[in-house]
């Protein structure tokens, strides 16, 4: 009887050990890759160049600041399976066409496993970690680093200087200029005050590629330089210290003279031509019809969005967003569209 | 046997009340016994740091860091090679050269030419940073804080802009002396003709060995910083070539001005997953 005992127990004392174990394998595997994951290839024949972030300095080395941004990058389920998705996509395009293109966005897959209370909890210990490490910098950052607060107040006072923290909506003025267009990703005030954050960045929810999946073709569009490669247009943004390139929606004043297989609709008197979700209106110049990209109009029903718009959550409300372009999805499971929407930031 | 039963169920409900007692107070418990035990573990830690980082590598440190911070402007010529670990594996070595030149507290111009051809310059003058490949004739320009300390922590984890080397160039270098949890007096080692001191020290993710001047000047000669918690361990190397402390400069060294052709191009990080939710938690 004693013996059964005892032997139960050692069942019981092994199991949590092997729990405890994976456990600890788990938190390894995660730490490792973390922030680094998007850096395998790149241009210069496949190769990545870069360390990633997490090869800086060694005042930055701390393991509870340089961890937490990759925590906090973890993504949701709803995330996930649009990411996985790509990342099959995209382990196919290398291997046909040793292709470039290498979304940063990733990470490795494992490290989106994890979900939103989860990510609480990291944040919490992070925290947590962060007062720890900052104990253990005094001195060297000097008063000003003592507490979360003063860092705060120390980042509000710089945003305050630069006039940050407004909210610019583009909404129907983004073709006005590039600029303006990119400036809608500013604003992230309120993130800020709990995080650390950022100012005049402009945050891309979509893939960073370091290089692009063909040849680019350069296309200048109202005095800006765009980079297309098939229908994909991309634009060339610093990333990470490095000039990469992002997915954007066709810009706005793009002209094109052909446009096989497009659709034509008619919304408010006007004929609208869609060709792989994106908007045209046919003009005459000089005797020869081209084709112009326009805004797509809200509140028109479109059957797909672009494989490259990402799902997108404000206020609890979903969206898939397309670079300057919103989605939402409607109708039933069976019968799923897509409306067009305003920007919801 | 019945005595037994009643011992045992009394047994139980004094258990169980100690525990509901527990459990009522554990918010304030935990939060004090949080502090007290991070207080405690903030000391340890000093101690055992200070047991496990050798005084007269520290001191080496010291003197090296005091005379760099001492200077009000220098120029630093460097050659280094990074590894950098591929997805299959692979661990591959790429080099460039940085030329950088710092003018306290608040100037700051820096040009890295990457064996690959390519060539990148970055300007701070105390109140932007602008970074220019010139290959890609593209900018990027980002307002950021005011002094090289603040600038170059802001570039390393907003933008995440890894700067290796950025650890010679802030303005206060406490931290080198700071945050190693040991650190040894590995001996004397000539580089290039020059004795030096060499030191080593470990951090908590990353390693890191000094090369200091036994000279009249304690001149930084060389870094090596392994990152250990990375997968192969790679290894950043820069050798410190040339110092120059009385560089010729005028303030537009570190201001930008477009060259021909160049075109402003956008500054991003990707959108951290609270932040697509909707804002602040």
């Amino acid at each position: 009887m004693r013996k059964k005992y005892i032997l139960n127990w050692t069942f019981l004392l092994s199991l949590i050990i092997i729990f405890v174990a994976f456990d600890m394998a788990d938190a390894r595997g995660g730490r490792g890759g973390g922030g680094r994951g998007g850096f395998g290839g790149g241009r210069g024949g496949g190769f990545s160049r870069s360390g990633g972030a997490r090869m800086g300095s060694i005042r930055n080395s701390g393991s509870s600041r340089s961890r937490s941004y990759s925590s906090s990058r973890r993504d949701s389920t709803s995330r996930q399976s649009s990411v996985k998705d790509r990342s099959s996509e995209r382990r196919t395009t290398r291997t046909d066409t040793r292709s470039e293109r290498q979304p940063i966005v990733a990470g490795s897959n494992a490290e989106r496993q994890d979900s939103r209370s989860e990510r609480r909890d990291t944040r919490t210990g992070r925290q947590d970690e962060r007062n720890n490490s900052r104990d253990e910098r005094k001195g060297e950052r000097g008063d000003r680093w003592e507490d979360g607060s003063d860092r705060r107040q120390d980042r509000r006072e710089f945003l305050n200087d630069h006039n940050v923290g407004r909210k610019i909506v583009a909404g129907n003025a983004i073709h006005d200029s590039r600029y303006r267009r990119r400036e809608y990703w500013d604003d992230r005030w309120d993130y800020y005050e709990d995080h650390w954050h950022y100012h005049h960045l402009h945050y891309y929810p979509a893939s960073v590629y370091v290089g692009m999946p063909c040849t680019r073709t350069v296309v200048v569009v109202g005095n800006v330089t765009y980079y297309r490669c098939g229908s994909v247009w991309y634009d060339q943004v610093y990333y990470q210290g490095s000039v990469n390139y992002v997915v954007i929606s066709a810009p706005t004043g793009a002209e094109i003279y052909s446009l096989p297989d497009a659709t034509t609709l008619e919304v408010g008197g006007k004929t609208y031509y869609i060709s792989d979700h994106t908007f045209y209106e046919k003009i005459k110049r000089e005797g020869k019809e081209l084709y112009v990209v326009v805004d797509p109009p809200f509140g028109v029903e479109v059957s797909s969005i672009p494989k490259d718009a990402v799902e997108i959550k404000v206020e609890g409300a979903s969206y898939y967003q397309y670079d300057k372009i919103f989605y939402r999805k409607v109708g039933d499971p069976a019968g799923t569209t897509y409306v067009i929407v305003s920007s919801p930031f | 046997m019945r005595k037994i039963k009643k011992l045992n169920f009394i047994i139980l409900a004094v258990v169980g009340a100690v525990l509901v007692y527990g459990c009522e107070d554990a918010s304030t418990v935990v939060t004090e016994s949080e502090k007290t035990v991070a207080e405690y573990q903030t000391k340890q830690d000093a101690v055992a740091r200070s047991e496990n980082v050798d005084e007269e590598a520290l001191k080496i440190l010291q003197k090296a860091t005091d005379y760099l911070t001492s200077l009000e402007c220098f120029r630093l010529k460097t050659a280094t090679v990074m590894d950098v670990m591929q997805e299959s594996g692979q661990k591959l070595q790429f080099g460039y050269t940085l030329e950088v030149t710092v003018k306290r507290p608040n100037r700051l111009f820096g040009l890295r030419t990457f064996d690959n051809g390519s060539i990148r310059r970055f300007w701070y003058d105390g109140t932007t940073a602008t970074m220019y490949d010139e290959k890609e004739k593209a900018y990027g320009k980002i307002p950021v804080p005011d002094t090289i300390d603040e600038m170059l922590d802001y570039l390393e984890e907003v933008t995440k802009n890894p700067r290796p080397l950025a650890d010679l160039l802030y303005n206060d270098l406490s931290h080198l002396a700071d945050l190693p949890v040991s650190g040894v007096y590995v001996g004397k080692s000539y580089l290039e003709g020059m004795a030096c001191d060499h030191l080593a020290f470990r951090g908590e993710s990353v390693d890191w060995q000094v090369w200091i001047d036994r000279g009249e000047k304690p001149f930084i000669r060389k870094v090596v910083i392994t990152y250990k918690e990375l997968t192969g361990g790679p290894q950043f190397i820069a050798h410190l070539e040339q110092w120059d402390i009385q560089p010729e400069i005028t303030d537009s060294l570190f201001q930008f001005s477009p060259p021909e052709g160049a075109q402003r191009i956008r500054v991003v990080v990707l959108q951290p997953e609270e932040e697509k939710e909707g804002g602040a938690q």
